[in-house]
Order: C-alpha cells, then sequence, then structure tokens
C-alpha cells in the first residue's frame, strides 16, 4: 500500500505564467487527487464598476489580463452597447474582428512558446517569440498598445486604420504564417515533443462536457463549440469552421491551437479584403439601465460579461467569467492519475490564465 | 515521428541577424503611432478639468483657480483618455517611453505671476 | 443581435429538481453569479443550449444565506458554488468538493457584501476628482 504525501505546486513555478496553487495529493510519482487553490492576483476589479462611471470602467476591463485584453475590452463594450441599445458601423465591426483575431494568434504563439519551454525546448519557446514579437509590431502600429491594445470603446474603436496600412499589415501576415508553418512543422512532427505530450493529460469527450469545459480544451475532446457561431462582430461575415480534434490529450490540445492560428490568419486576410468604408464608432447616448450577459470567444474559451446598470453612470454589477475559471474542474479530472513529471505539461495546456480567474 | 525537425531551423537562424537589439549602443526606435508617453502642451490649455474628470486613475489634477496642471507618470497609464476628451488639443501621445525615475516627481505646470508662459516645475510629493 | 436572455423565479427548494430536470434536457450550465440589492442577495443561474441562454435566479435575504448544492447534477458546479461561500458568505449545503471558505485567499470576509450601515456604493476616491 503506497504511501501519501502532499507536493504544493506553485504558486512560484518556471511552468506557470501566473501564481496558481494546487496542493498533490501523491503515491509514489502518481498524482491521486490534485486540490486548486486561487487568489493570488484577486484585485477585486468587479467592486470598481461602481464607483467608476461606465465610461471609464472599460479601461478598467482591458486591464483585467494582459494576454487577453483585447478581447475583455470589446467584452465590456459590447456588453454596455446591448445595454444602451445602440449600433456600432459596420468598419467598426470588421477591425474589432481584424484586432480581435491578431489577439489571438498572439496569445497562440505566446502559449506554444510556454508549452515548448515547459517540456525544455527552448530554442523553439525563443523562436516562437521572436514571430510573437513582429506581429506586436503590428499591434502597435494599428492600435497604439503592444499588450494592452487600447483598440475598443463604446460605440466602435477607438482609432481607424487605412486601407493602405491594412494592406501593408496582411503582405506582412502571410510572410509571418510561412514562417508559422516551418516552427508549426517541429511542433506536430519532433519526436521529443510528441514523446512528452501524446497520450499524457487525456480528457475524455464525456467529461469535457459534463465538468464544463471551453475553448481549446473542449475542441480537442471532440466537441464541436465556438462562441464566435452567435456571429458577433464580423463572424457571420468570413468563411470559418470549428475546429476539433479527437485524441483529447495534450497534443490534440497543441493541434487545436496551431490550427486555429492558421485560420485566424485567413480571416484577416479576408476580413481587410472585405472592409466597408465608413465611420469607425457612434457616439454613446444616455445611460445603461437593463441586465445583458454579453458572450465572447477569448483565446482561452466562452467568456461571459454580466453587465447591470440602473440608469445612472455607474453600474450595479459587473461580472466576468473567464475561461480559465471554467476548465479548473477539467483541469482538476485530467491530473488524477498523472505523473508528477506531467504535471506542469497539463496545467499548461489549459492555457491558464490566472488573471482573469481571479480579477 | 521525425527526429531532427528543428535543425533547419537553428542552423539558417546562425546566418541571420540578431532578432534584438544592443540598447543602449543603439538608441531604440519607437513605433509610429505607440501610446509611449503623454505630452501636454501648456500654452493651448484653458484649464476646463475635463482631462481630469476623465483619467480613470486620477493621475492629472487641475487647479481651475491657480491655472496649475499636474500629471503624476507613475499613476499615467497611458490610456489617451485624456487625449480624446480634450478640446484645446493640449494634450498628446509621443511614441517614445518616460524615461525611468528613481524618485517619485509630480510635474506641474503653472502659469507664473504676470508672465504669459508655462514652464514645468517639479515638485517631490508628499 | 441580442440573442433571448429570459429568466424565471425560483425558490431555492425547488432548485436541486430543476437543475436534475435541466440535465436531462441537455442544458450546459453556464455562470453561476450575485450580486447584492437591498433585499438581500439574488442568484442567478445561467443555463444554455442552442445558444440559448435562459437563468433561473432566486433572491436570499442576508440574515439566511443557505442554499442547496447542485453539485449533485453539474459537478464543474462547485467552483461557482465555493465562490458564493466566499465572496458573498453564502452557506452552500451538500457541496461535493467544499473548500470550506478557503477557496480564495483573502484578506477579508465575503468582501463583496457591504453591511448594512454602509449601503451606499462606495464614493470616488478624491484623487478622481480635479483637485
Amino acid at each position: 500500500m503506497a504511501e501519501k504525501t502532499i507536493i504544493p505546486f506553485g504558486p512560484q513555478h518556471p511552468v506557470l505564467p501566473e501564481p496558481l496553487h494546487l496542493d498533490l495529493v501523491m503515491e509514489d510519482e502518481t498524482v491521486v487527487e490534485a486540490i486548486p487553490s486561487i487568489g493570488f492576483i484577486h484585485r477585486g476589479l468587479e467592486r470598481l464598476a461602481e464607483s467608476q462611471d461606465f465610461q471609464q470602467m472599460g479601461y478598467v476591463a482591458e486591464r483585467i489580463c494582459g494576454i487577453c485584453s483585447c478581447i475583455h475590452g470589446q467584452g465590456y463594450s459590447q456588453g454596455i452597447e446591448a445595454l444602451l441599445d445602440m449600433e456600432v458601423p459596420a468598419r467598426a465591426q470588421f477591425l474589432r474582428l481584424v484586432w480581435g483575431e491578431e489577439s489571438r494568434i498572439q496569445s497562440h504563439l505566446l502559449w506554444l512558446g510556454l508549452a515548448a519551454d515547459a517540456f525544455g525546448f527552448e530554442s523553439l519557446f525563443m523562436h516562437t517569440w521572436k514571430l510573437r514579437e513582429r506581429l506586436l509590431d503590428w499591434v502597435e502600429r494599428t492600435t497604439g498598445g503592444r499588450v494592452i491594445f487600447g483598440a475598443n470603446k463604446i460605440g466602435g474603436v477607438r482609432r481607424d486604420v487605412a486601407d493602405g496600412l491594412l494592406n501593408e499589415m496582411v503582405a506582412d501576415l502571410k510572410a509571418m504564417e510561412a514562417e508559422f508553418a516551418g516552427l508549426e512543422r517541429t511542433f506536430l512532427n519532433d519526436a521529443t515533443v510528441r514523446s512528452r505530450m501524446e497520450g499524457v493529460g487525456v480528457l475524455p469527450k464525456a467529461l469535457a462536457m459534463a465538468s464544463g469545459a471551453v475553448g481549446p480544451t473542449l475542441r480537442a475532446s471532440g466537441v464541436a463549440s465556438d462562441t464566435r457561431t452567435l456571429g458577433y462582430s464580423a463572424y457571420d461575415q468570413v468563411q470559418w469552421q470549428i475546429i476539433t480534434e479527437g485524441a483529447g490529450d495534450c497534443f490534440a490540445r497543441i493541434k487545436v491551437r496551431c490550427r486555429e492560428t492558421h485560420q485566424s490568419f485567413d480571416m484577416i486576410y479576408q476580413a481587410v479584403a472585405k472592409m466597408p468604408a465608413g465611420p469607425v464608432e457612434n457616439k454613446p447616448k444616455g445611460f445603461p439601465k437593463g441586465e445583458f450577459m454579453a458572450r465572447l470567444e477569448q483565446p482561452r474559451g466562452e467568456v461571459i460579461y454580466y453587465l447591470k446598470g440602473n440608469g445612472t453612470k455607474h453600474l450595479e454589477r459587473f461580472r466576468v467569467r473567464t475561461p480559465t475559471f471554467a476548465n479548473i474542474p477539467a483541469l482538476v479530472s485530467m491530473l488524477k492519475g498523472a505523473r508528477l513529471a506531467d504535471v506542469g505539461n497539463i496545467l499548461l495546456t489549459i492555457d491558464p490564465c490566472i488573471s482573469c480567474t481571479e480579477r | 515521428m521525425a527526429f531532427g525537425t528543428f535543425s533547419l531551423t537553428a542552423f539558417t537562424s546562425l546566418f541571420k541577424k540578431p532578432a534584438t537589439t544592443t540598447w543602449p549602443a543603439t538608441a531604440y526606435v519607437p513605433v509610429a503611432g505607440a501610446r509611449g508617453s503623454l505630452q501636454f502642451t501648456a500654452e493651448s490649455c484653458n484649464y476646463c478639468t475635463l482631462c481630469a474628470l476623465k483619467c480613470p486613475t486620477g493621475a492629472i489634477r487641475v487647479d481651475r483657480v491657480k491655472k496649475a496642471w499636474t500629471l503624476d507618470r507613475f499613476k499615467c497609464i497611458v490610456c489617451a483618455a485624456c487625449v480624446d476628451a480634450c478640446v484645446k488639443k493640449a494634450l498628446a501621445c509621443d511614441p517614445h517611453f518616460s524615461p525611468p525615475s528613481d524618485g517619485h516627481v509630480i510635474e506641474v505646470y503653472r502659469v507664473a505671476e504676470g508672465a504669459d508662459g508655462c514652464a514645468p516645475t517639479d515638485l517631490k510629493a508628499p | 443581435m441580442r440573442e433571448s436572455q429570459d429568466y424565471a423565479e425560483i425558490g431555492a427548494d425547488g432548485l436541486v429538481a430543476e437543475a436534475a430536470r435541466r440535465l436531462e434536457g441537455n442544458w450546459r450550465l453556464v455562470v453561476i453569479t450575485a450580486l447584492q440589492n437591498p433585499e438581500g442577495v439574488e442568484i442567478s443561474y445561467v443555463f444554455e443550449k442552442a445558444q440559448q441562454l435562459e437563468s433561473l435566479r432566486l433572491s436570499l435575504p442576508l440574515d439566511a444565506r443557505t442554499l442547496p448544492s447542485i453539485t449533485g447534477s453539474y459537478l464543474a458546479a462547485f467552483i461557482y458554488e465555493n465562490e458564493l461561500q466566499d465572496l458573498f458568505g453564502v452557506k452552500v449545503e451538500g457541496l461535493a468538493l467544499d473548500f470550506k471558505g478557503n477557496f480564495y485567499m483573502k484578506a477579508k470576509e465575503t468582501p463583496f457584501i457591504k453591511t448594512v450601515a454602509s449601503q451606499q456604493p462606495m464614493a470616488p476616491s478624491p484623487e478622481a476628482t480635479h483637485g
């Protein structure tokens, strides 16, 4: 009968981009149970909505997290626009799609680099992030910020981008996609990557659905569910499809994110080709009243913004349910029966963004 | 399963120039259009205080009576809400980042008695 | 494009049966969210099927904040119910995975509940206004 020990994992750990604590109940080298503990980055941002007026709150919402910043700002703006019952001009919708997909590419590239670093392939990590820097330079040129895009506002987007600059960006993105294909060959074929990732951390389809997983974690287990099918922004006007894989292990999650990156590049090319002319913002009038849930697809999965206004300039409640929060039960089930050396890899494949989880 | 898929990338990177720059030996060239740091033109300001009201962090304080405009760079998140709000176009984003500072300094722009120009004076914050 | 987001009132005693019914009907639990209003704490259980959202809403007075757990049907609800315990001081009975108030590491008990004496929202800090 093996003896049980408890090994604390985190909050400081080389694989973790943000602090998270797990108590691993171990029998020899195998994890029997994992008990999560969060709260290291709890800043109480939701309570700030009561003291900041609803227009200033957009800046706070953008800064909930650095990796998913663009879509947080977009989700908040979409929620307020629904409460104010206002439309967003077509050009702004397309620009939001372009920036949202660029945000997805940079997040997936960041994650791929971290995954490579987690299993020790440091030069692949450096090359992936070098490519990401090239993308961030374009983001900075078009929006003004590298990490916090500052692109979305209530009623549209804050900046217009000239068509000439957009075409120049697309030309460079095509070169970047070719370079990404070179790195992808290593991620998907190399023996070292596959031996660490294949068959590890399997999440069967039924368990993925029952534990409420979202995003690539869910899609890698074979469930075709993507919040972009709701058709917000201009997602109903570009051709794309939901990407799924069947195996449900860490390698399937790498494959899903690689394919999604290629698809995001393609969506950007389509959006720039179809970009309509016109204004980029509508002025908001009045104060938000009523309640609404805005649902968007973050790089990590489905994010929900619940906004409740009572006709004054302060919101009554602002609640963000981020995808990593919903993936915690899936993580706990994936870790059962894993080896200690694989815990870091499995944790990283749900793409944990703890700043988002704890707001 | 393939072996050595990374060797081509690794080999060709020997012949490419480095992705990093040798700062501070070479100067940092900011990307055009970046929101680097806030620049204030005191001559255009009419002290309407709109920038201070819009600032989400409270980095800007304006004294209408004494005609003083102060900025706490440590609090400024360069969101450019004030730039969008300013009617007189007295505020703009300069692509260069503000230099690091080892003391908490609040920049004050004040119209001197009887003079028509403004010069920034640095005051140590309490 | 506002999809319908209706909500139905429910009592705390009908909650477990309703959650079991939703599970049979293939509804997915999206989020359990709470807010404080003058009557107490209002809790919404949001379910989704085929992109339609439906919420169940119930209200608890501040001095009687107890709820049965729906982790019998939806195991994933344990994260939201532990959050209700930690941030709002709602006692959830029958939780499959109960952290007993230690899910979030926080400095203050129930930080999201404002006490009766100060029901007003926080005043904007002095630095936010012009000096």
